[in-house]
């Protein structure tokens, strides 16, 4: 609380700093707040703001609370006064936020940010120099390999490779590079936030993230082409599937004959040196 | 799981399984033998002949 409390305060500054020099921001308006705000509280646990104006101009919103079972709350007294909206969500009381130029962050206890209007910083680095291969260690002999590729249009892209037993690709979505920061997201839900080396090399979990891994930056996206063309042209490699009877015995019981089915699914993996 | 030419080896840990064949000619049969050990085994092994079902992404 003392946090946000600082940042409440910095930002109240700021605001009669802007004013004081002459730099009036503009106030919001209470009809672009309406829409739906989020929370990350603990990812990807978030708290979502709904705001709604009604045709009068009259503000009111819910808070939804995850949990067993979530909860909503019925926000009272909702209005915008300059750049402060203010509320009163139970128990807590009544509680201001100042909203940011832009209209898409609040600065208050809760720190909302518009569900849809998160903004990118350009990379650090051309996406082109990041894409390849990526690899994080395992247990195992063999590595994750975090496939960052550029799509037709220039987007980034990404898949996992899970080796052995699993021996699956896993796509991400939301795949991006803000700045110095990797994010994607899983398709359960977790997120991942990486910040790069400083030589851009290694990428490693943050405290934002909810899946650890620290990747290392192995083959350009030339170099992965490459391998992948070798890979691909190992005949073995594919998907295989047959069917073959057979007798099975177990100590005590007379033989049984039966039916299976196999699947084969075979993929290329590197092997660290060792 | 190794591989020498058209030969394929492979073993699963943990079930005393094991499969050898061999691709065929045309690239899209994989025929060999598949065992399976442990107190509920098969009493010979499995002769099978894969189908490939796609290539690998």
């Amino acid at each position: 609380m003392r946090t946000c409390t600082s940042i409440l305060a910095v930002a109240i500054s700021c605001a009669v700093a802007a004013t004081a020099a002459g730099q009036t921001a503009p106030s919001a308006s209470a009809r672009t707040l309406a829409g739906d705000w989020e929370y990350v509280v603990n990812p990807p646990l978030k708290l979502l703001l709904h705001l709604h104006v009604s045709a009068d101009g009259a503000m009111s919103g819910t808070v939804d609370i995850p949990g067993s079972p979530p909860k909503q709350i019925a926000l009272s007294n909702v209005y915008l006064a300059g750049n402060m909206l203010t509320y009163t969500m139970p128990p807590l009381g009544t509680i201001h936020e100042v909203v940011l130029p832009g209209g898409t962050k609040m600065v208050g206890p809760y720190m909302w940010v518009k569900a849809g209007s998160i903004v990118l910083s350009p990379p650090f680095e051309p996406l082109s120099r990041l894409a390849g291969d990526w690899e994080s260690p395992t247990i195992g002999p063999t590595p994750l390999v975090l496939r960052l590729r550029l799509d037709a249009k220039g987007a980034l892209t990404a898949t996992i490779d899970v080796p052995e037993p699993m021996s699956q690709r896993v796509p991400l979505k939301d795949v991006a590079v803000s700045g110095r920061t990797l994010t994607y997201a899983m398709a359960d839900g977790h997120t991942y936030q990486g910040a790069f080396s400083t030589d851009g090399t290694t990428v490693a979990a943050t405290g934002m993230s909810t899946i650890d891994a620290m990747w290392h930056h192995v083959r350009t996206a030339a170099q992965a082409a490459a391998r992948e063309a070798a890979a691909s042209a190992n005949p073995v490699n594919g998907d295989w599937v047959g069917t073959g009877n057979y007798t099975a015995s177990f100590p005590g019981l007379p033989p049984s004959k039966g039916t299976a089915t196999l699947a084969f699914h075979f993929r290329a993996t590197q092997r660290r040196a060792s | 799981m190794t591989q020498s030419g058209k030969a394929v080896h492979m073993e699963v840990l943990g079930y005393q399984a094991t499969f050898n064949g061999a691709l065929g000619a045309d690239g899209s049969h994989l025929s060999g033998a598949w065992t399976m050990g442990g107190p509920w085994h098969w009493t010979g092994p499995m002769q099978i002949d894969l189908i490939r079902k796609g290539t690998a992404q």
